[in-house]
């Protein structure tokens, strides 16, 4: 009984639903701050907002506050005449004076991405739970938590959803990786960057 | 802000300037924050720059890096131990700089020891039993009366534990105090204590670094067969005329440097206890008239490729009894105990080339004891004046040699020669009629050389091996010893900060120190080979595993060692019997000690975090030791005196807001072996007179012992509480520490003796008491830092 309980209160504390992405629309922001840089061909302003706040991502928001990510949204537009590669380590970027660390795609996505496994676990618990009570005294218990084992079924439901969001997201979040991006002349383009901090105010990139 | 702005800025500023880019509209700023006294990079300082209200923090490397638009910026570089400094720049262009801040810890209470590195274990160095104490370890230790101690920081790590609580002494792996080879600068130094071996007496302002072995030791070191302690002091080319001085409950000291023409520097340095002035107080307050003192000094001069020195260090300590009759028919004794360390040294360091250096050192270096009595009756007949004396002196040379033949091997060979002049106990006095001289000992000289030869080779395959040979030649007057040694370590990279190491050493001593062991009035005689007394010889084996992470570093290091020839005491005897030859000449002092074999084996653990908010350390070790002498215990084996099965040490260093700092420091010991009496009884004294009368005299107690050592003392262990803060005003800065040594109060034994209590019924009974010396012992240091404002 007291493994039986055990299950329960796990299957309890486990995160309820898997949430569907939406995407991120950045067209419509506004990006009133401008960012210094030492290129003068480049344009880069950004926006305050928090892009998947916005975009109805609350659960990502909150994940990538806990982890202090920011994802700063850009607006970038080359002025110049040569075509502008935005190359991991060729620029970089300070936050307040200070220099901060660019995440790669790669690495901010694992830290924002829903779990599926942890929702497989749910349906496994409940599967369990149902078997003990099989193997127990308590019939209408057991006749009432084997019809209504919503735990169990949910469980598939949510992995699968889960692992359909995640693929979404990484989708949308290298569409719009600053990294790697490759700028024409007289081209703008929205992007993100993902920073390592709490916050970000007066950033300054600098191109090598 | 103005109190930035004129403090005393030491900069050394090289900047490296980028191509002129005016367009940029800001510049990046980086660089390195180094120690100035020994170049080593200094983390977390904070860097603050006033126009922007901003502060940065240097990284685990000493690097800093940031933006500023152009203009002018007052940077100050703050971190707590260090003396500020600020600069102002002007900044129109990308700059790299290196800043060279100033320690205050060399000249104050933290002046101790090294600033190699925070981390104590050398994870990445060969050695296995290698280990390194900061600075801000023995700042970070509370300690007994507040005087920070290097050699008891040492006693924190495992392996190492204290000859009894309280004490100076080390004894590492159970070995015995006199195993161990104390260097200052590369020359031995005989006697370490102060106050009754309470104290060490390296005088911390004097030094830099401190290197302990344990086990693994390199072939360059000769002489020893337990650890080697090598103290190097001061190096560095005084910047500027500078001064401190610092009052403790037990001792005041004071510190010198300035710079002096052709590059050259002086360092002086005096510390002197306040007991003996205690005294004067009057006889009510029954303060011991006991004093000490040391002295050091060091006269350097520095050129490109060549560094020359010359140092003196001088630690003597005084017990005085002076009792003065009055009248005329008055008398007047007095008596006077001291001891004391001498070392002189004169060494020239060569860079032949860009790979090779040359040490060439001259030395000398002495041990004094002298226990003078003199009495001054009512009349010039009964005058008597005498001392009994203990002296050994001795004077030498060494080269060493150290070529970097490529990236991968590195050779080092040398030799040293040195006269040792032993005049282990002599009396030497006058009475009314004539003057006397007796040896209880016939005075010995000993010629020691050696030659040495090792090399540290990296190979392709993630192992580093240092394979090294020396061999010792010994000459006394009637015999000569030859010692061949083999030293190997080696290491085995896993993968980065993880390693494997093991060692095998062999060792040996010429040289023997009959003490008193515990507290008391240290009767240290040093004997050189002699008669039937061979040198002590010692083969360890280690095996450990080290790994150093970003803040942590644990290891794991089991050794096995084999002693022999290892003299102690014979049964009843001590001290006493190098008295008693003046009365009984036939006892020479060879018959008073034996020599056997002694084993031992253990365990160490050590976890370290070496930064972040909370630092501190854990080390713990599980160890045995047993000895075996022919003509003791039957010839079976016993404890040895030094056996602790567990020693734990917890250190922990917590701030305490932005200003105070609190040190904690608890050690646990398990209690010594210890001869207890089982049963005693009561012979009576009856002699027969006459044919008829006996005579019936009072009944003498026996007592009858168990097997040697048989028995165990009560476990030693205390809490040692400290607070510290940085004290900043306008007409005084230094620091204050108050704490308590033995927080709650515990009752450690230091000895034991047996109570006789006679019952009404005539019978009698007896008990085993232990007496304890060090209860809570508050305490409370100031330094002052006079020409730092």
């Amino acid at each position: 009984m007291r493994f039986l309980l055990i299950i329960i209160s796990i299957i309890c504390l486990l995160p309820s639903c898997a949430v569907k992405y939406r995407p991120i629309r950045m067209e419509h922001l506004s990006y009133l701050d401008t960012v210094i840089n030492n290129n003068k061909d480049l344009q880069i302003s950004t926006s305050t907002v928090d892009i998947f706040l916005e975009s109805g991502n609350k659960r990502i928001a909150k994940k990538a506050h806990k982890k202090k990510l920011v994802f700063v949204p850009m607006h970038v537009c080359n002025l110049g005449i040569d075509t502008f590669y935005f190359e991991n380590r060729s620029f970089e970027v300070f936050n307040d004076f200070e220099p901060v660390d660019i995440l790669e795609k790669d690495g901010f996505y694992k830290k924002i991405r829903q779990n599926p496994g942890l929702y497989l676990l749910e349906s496994g618990l409940a599967g369990s739970a149902a078997l003990i009570l099989s193997g127990g005294t308590f019939s209408i218990l057991v006749a009432w938590y084997n019809i209504y084992n919503i735990p169990f079924y949910s469980g598939f439901y949510n992995t699968y959803k889960a692992y359909k969001a995640n693929g979404a997201l990484y989708r949308n979040i290298s569409d719009l990786n600053i990294l790697d991006k490759k700028i024409a002349p007289n081209q703008t383009c929205y992007v993100i960057i993902c920073l390592k901090t709490a916050n970000y105010n007066n950033l300054m990139i600098r191109i090598k | 802000m103005s109190n930035y702005l004129h403090s005393i800025a030491f900069v050394i500023f090289c900047a490296i300037m980028t191509p002129a880019n005016s367009q940029y509209d800001f510049y990046i700023i980086s660089g390195k924050i180094l120690d100035k006294d020994n170049s080593l990079e200094v983390k977390e300082v904070t860097i603050r720059i006033f126009e922007l209200g901003k502060t940065f923090k240097s990284n685990e490397r000493g690097q800093f890096k940031f933006a500023l638009r152009e203009g002018l910026y007052n940077i100050s570089f703050e971190k707590e131990g260090y003396y500020l400094d600020s600069l102002a720049i002007k900044v129109y262009n990308d700059t790299t700089f290196f800043v060279e801040i100033e320690s205050i810890v060399k000249q104050t209470i933290l002046k101790q020891v090294v600033v190699v590195a925070n981390r104590k274990v050398e994870v990445e160095k060969i050695e296995p039993g290698l280990t390194r104490i900061s600075q801000i370890d023995v700042q970070s230790l509370a300690s007994l009366g507040g005087e920070k101690d290097i050699v008891k920081s040492l006693q924190t790590l495992p392996g190492v534990q204290q000859s009894f609580e309280g004490s100076a002494n080390i004894i590492v792996r159970g070995g015995t105090p006199d195993q161990n080879l104390y260097l200052l600068d590369n020359v031995k130094i005989y006697n370490t204590n102060h106050a009754m071996g309470l104290l060490s007496s390296y005088n911390p302002s004097l030094v830099k670094s401190i290197e302990f072995y344990r086990g693994g030791f390199p072939a360059n070191y000769g002489g020893f067969i337990s650890s080697v302690m090598d103290v190097k002091t001061k190096d560095y080319i005084a910047p500027r005329l500078d001064a401190n001085i610092e009052l403790g409950i037990i001792s005041g000291s004071a510190n010198f440097s300035s710079p002096l023409p052709f590059n050259g520097s002086i360092i002086l340095s005096a510390r002197r206890t306040f007991i003996d002035l205690l005294s004067h107080f009057g006889s009510r307050y029954n303060i011991v008239p006991y004093a000490f003192s040391d002295y050091g000094g060091k006269l350097m001069f520095k050129r490109e490729n060549q560094y020359l020195e010359l140092e003196y260090f001088l630690s003597s300590d005084r017990l005085k009894d002076k009792l003065k009759g009055k009248g005329t028919n008055g008398v007047s004794s007095f008596s006077r105990l001291a001891w004391g360390t001498s070392m002189v040294n004169l060494s020239h360091n060569l860079k032949v080339r860009h790979n090779t250096d040359n040490k060439v050192q001259l030395f000398y270096t002495s041990y004094k004891l002298s226990s003078e009595e003199e009495y001054k009756g009512p009349t010039a007949s009964s005058n008597f004046s005498g001392s009994v004396n203990s002296n050994i002196f001795s004077i030498g040379l060494t080269d060493r040699i150290q070529v970097k033949l490529s990236d991968s091997i590195t050779l080092s060979f040398g030799g040293n020669y040195s006269y040792t002049e032993f005049d282990p106990a002599y009396l030497k006095g006058a009475d009314a009629d004539s003057a006397f001289l007796y040896r209880y000992i016939p005075e010995t000289g000993i010629h020691e050389s050696g030659v040495f030869i090792d090399a540290e080779i990296k190979t392709p395959w993630r192992i580093t091996i240092r394979p090294g040979i020396r061999y010792d030649y010994y000459r006394t007057p009637n015999k000569t010893f030859n010692n061949p040694q083999v030293r190997v370590s080696a290491q085995y990279r896993i993968k980065k900060g993880q390693y494997i190491k093991s060692s095998y050493t062999q060792s040996v001593q010429p040289t023997v120190l009959l003490t008193n062991t515990g507290l008391g009035i240290p009767f240290d005689i040093w004997l050189p080979l002699r008669g039937n007394i061979l040198p002590q010889k010692a083969d360890q084996y280690t095996l450990g595993f080290y790994a150093g992470f970003t803040n942590i570093t644990f290891t794991v290091e089991g050794f096995y060692k084999k002693m022999d020839n290892v003299v102690t005491y014979k049964d009843g005897h001590g001290s006493n019997d190098i008295i008693k030859s003046y009365s009984q000449r036939d006892q020479l002092w060879e018959q008073s000690v034996e020599q056997g074999k002694a084993t031992s084996k253990g365990v160490e653990f050590f976890l370290e975090k070496t930064s972040g908010r909370y630092t501190g350390w854990l080390s713990y070790t599980l160890s045995s030791s047993v000895n075996k002498f022919p003509e003791m215990n039957n010839g079976q084996e016993f404890w040895s005196p030094f056996d602790r099965r567990h020693t734990i040490n917890v250190n922990g260093s917590i701030p305490l807001g932005k200003k105070w700092k609190m040190n904690v420091n608890w050690q646990f010991l398990s209690g010594q072996p210890i001869t207890l009496p089982k049963s005693l009884y009561l012979i009576d004294n009856v002699s027969l007179i006459d044919n008829h009368n006996f005579q019936w005299d009072e009944p003498t107690l026996v007592y009858m012992y168990g097997k040697r050592n048989g028995d165990r003392m009560k476990a030693i262990h205390h809490l040692d509480i400290g607070f510290r803060r940085n004290v900043k005003f306008k007409f005084f800065r230094g620091s204050i520490e108050f704490g308590a040594y033995n927080v709650y109060n515990r009752k450690n034994p230091y000895y034991y003796y047996g109570k006789i209590d006679s019952l009404e019924d005539g019978s009698i009974t007896g008990a085993i008491k232990s007496v304890s010396l060090l209860p809570i012992i508050p305490y409370l240091n100031i330094k002052w830092l006079p020409f730092h404002k």
